[in-house]
């Protein structure tokens, strides 16, 4: 039940609405006289509404001054009572943002009504309040800096994390375009995704997560990460940026690949050395070897060439994730460099009984690509092929369609389970569970995949299980 | 072969196995084969010896290969003699590095066999 304090000047009103009021179910904590006995009794009383005349016969604060100081003060929900309707008086009683305004003399009904409406609109304020208050304060608390803009491109929300990023207090920043944030390059490629935004909804920055430099008050920067969200309010469109700081993560990302590129230099050191000496040995640089010798020699080639071909992989999907790997596109002859990469495992290949056959036209097919990367990839695959075929051939096959060169890889090894095509080229194929252990990290098949994209090509696979697998690459003719 | 007529290499390098690994590949075909473990003594037998052909590591452990190879090229008795950077480090960075700074040409360690190496070296000295 609501409890109210009544103000009058009049003190036959006072007792008469004290009686209507709790007629109608009301409590009735107080009545006041003058303003500044309403302000006092609001204090004490602390009612949950003020029924409160406008003019206070005699007194310095008439009702919407005592209004105006029991808001600020308690923020307690006032309906003004008066017989005169003025508009100056109107005008004066719209800044207090009144629950309520009812003119004397007013039925019993009315006054019901106007504090009830009162009353559910304080009670729905509150829970606003309250809701407000937890976004808020969740708002404040997030390590992210959180920024709201309007279809005006102006910032209408900046909370504390947006502060210590940027450096602006929300002062600074409220009203401000979102350009402030980011230096030229940056921007330019923001702003045009937030107007588009703006005009049609629609967005590649919504639902990523994407990375940008941001710039704070004192000109410097920093990379964050960001995503970007849209909602619209009455064909108000806005729009939330939240952003995070990861100057820390891009340190420790950079230590770790530098970690590996050092590592696996010194790795390769070694193993480049063994594989010399070895390659000088089968050369017959120490003489004439016997079979034996020379068979001890061969393996140990191999498995030399193994650890060095996985440092290699290692190396490059450190350089894959720093993204500093260029690709040094020019024409090729696609015919020389698969043969070359076919023929780079012929003696493995033989070695395990297989037959290797390279069929490719007369003369080149001229694609467009880098090299090495090319040849890489390719090779992987051969590689591949050779280590999980045990019996009957492997085959490459050089064509050309009219806008792409294609290579194509068949064995008859077991095929590939349907469960691991999904991951096959995937760099977690191994942690997936469903690559078969072959002397390898399963990195190789994702480097060319990766190296193929990269030279605006691609490889595929087809494989049913027991029936071998055929890795398609193809790539743009030059 | 007379030889004074053999045409000959330097190779710098600390590794003990790679100086092995060249120098076996290059006396077996006629070379004559000078070796130094550090930057300095290869700059020094470079101004010497004048020979046909420099096989470079980039790390040494006094300066860096890199910084041979400016100095090399920068010096008149040696400027025109072609350098062969050998790594490690196959990397776009350093293999551009090198380039920039008039490596002739840059090899990967370990990716090359002997016949690679030597066919690489007789195309360019013409031997």
């Amino acid at each position: 039940m609501a409890r109210l304090l009544i103000v009058d000047d009049e003190a036959v009103i006072l007792i008469q609405l004290k009686e209507y009021l709790r007629d109608m179910g009301y409590e009735v904590a107080g009545t006041a006289v003058s303003g500044e006995d309403a302000v006092e009794k609001a204090r004490e009383l602390n009612p949950d509404l003020i029924l409160m005349d406008i003019y206070l016969a005699g007194r310095k604060l008439d009702g919407i001054s005592a209004a105006v100081k029991i808001k600020d003060e308690m923020n307690i929900p006032v309906i003004f009572m008066t017989a005169f309707g003025g508009d100056q008086v109107l005008e004066r009683v719209k800044n207090v943002e009144p629950y309520g305004f009812v003119l004397k003399p007013f039925q019993n009904t009315e006054l019901k009504a106007a504090i009830d409406v009162a009353m559910i609109r304080k009670d729905m304020e509150s829970r606003l309040r309250e809701s407000e208050a937890k976004l808020r304060s969740v708002v404040d608390t997030a390590n992210e800096a959180i920024i709201t803009t309007n279809n005006l491109n102006q910032i209408i929300f900046w909370n504390r994390a947006a502060h210590s990023y940027f450096g602006y207090t929300e002062q600074e920043a409220l009203g401000r375009t979102p350009r402030l944030l980011f230096p030229g390059k940056d921007a330019d490629y923001i702003e045009p995704e937030m107007e588009r935004i703006i005009a049609s909804g629609k967005s590649e920055l919504l639902g990523i997560n994407f990375e940008v430099t941001g710039r704070r008050k004192n000109g410097s920067e920093f990379p964050m990460e960001c995503s970007l969200a849209t909602w619209r309010v009455n064909r108000q469109v806005f729009m939330t940026l939240i952003g995070k700081d990861i100057t820390e993560r891009k340190k420790i990302d950079q230590m770790k690949s530098d970690f590996v590129s050092l590592v696996s230099h010194q790795l390769r050191t070694p193993l480049a050395g063994i594989m010399g000496c070895v390659d000088n040995m089968l050369w017959g640089l120490t003489g004439t070897l016997s079979f034996k010798q020379m068979e001890y020699l061969q393996v140990m080639k191999e498995i030399s060439s193994r650890g060095y071909r996985i440092i290699a992989n290692l190396l490059n999907i450190s350089r894959l994730e720093r993204g500093v790997i260029s690709m040094d596109i020019r024409p090729v002859d696609l015919c020389y460099v698969a043969r070359n990469a076919a023929n780079e495992h012929s003696a493995a290949i033989e070695s395990k009984g297989l037959k290797l056959t390279v069929e490719a036209p007369d003369g080149q097919i001229l694609v467009l690509a880098d090299k090495d990367k090319l040849f890489e990839a390719i090779s992987n695959v051969v590689h591949n092929a050779s280590k999980f075929t045990d019996a009957g051939k492997i085959s490459v096959r050089i064509f050309s369609d009219d806008s792409h060169g294609k290579v194509k890889i068949s064995d008859t090894g077991p095929g590939i389970e349907p469960a691991g095509m999904k991951y096959l080229f995937s760099r977690n194929q191994i942690l997936s569970g469903n690559a078969t252990y072959k002397g390898g990290c399963g990195l190789g098949l994702f480097i060319s995949k990766q190296f193929m994209q990269l030279q605006n090509g691609d490889v595929d696979v087809q494989s049913r299980r027991g029936k071998g697998a055929a890795f398609t690459f193809r790539i743009p003719l030059a | 072969m007379d030889e004074d007529r053999k045409p000959k290499i330097l190779i710098i390098e600390d590794e003990a196995v790679f100086r092995l690994i060249y120098r076996g590949v290059l006396e077996s075909h006629n070379y004559k084969v000078f070796e130094a473990d550090t930057g300095m003594a290869g700059l020094d037998l470079a101004k010497t010896e004048r020979p046909d052909m420099i096989l470079l590591d980039l790390i040494l452990p006094d300066i860096s290969g890199y910084e041979v190879l400016k100095k090399i090229k920068a010096h008149d008795l040696t400027c025109t003699i072609p350098v062969i950077v050998f790594s490690v480090m196959g990397t776009e960075e350093n293999i551009e590095k090198a380039k920039e700074l008039g490596a002739d040409y840059y090899r990967v360690k370990g990716a090359n066999s002997p016949s690679d190496i030597l066919k690489e070296i007789e195309r360019i000295i013409g031997a």
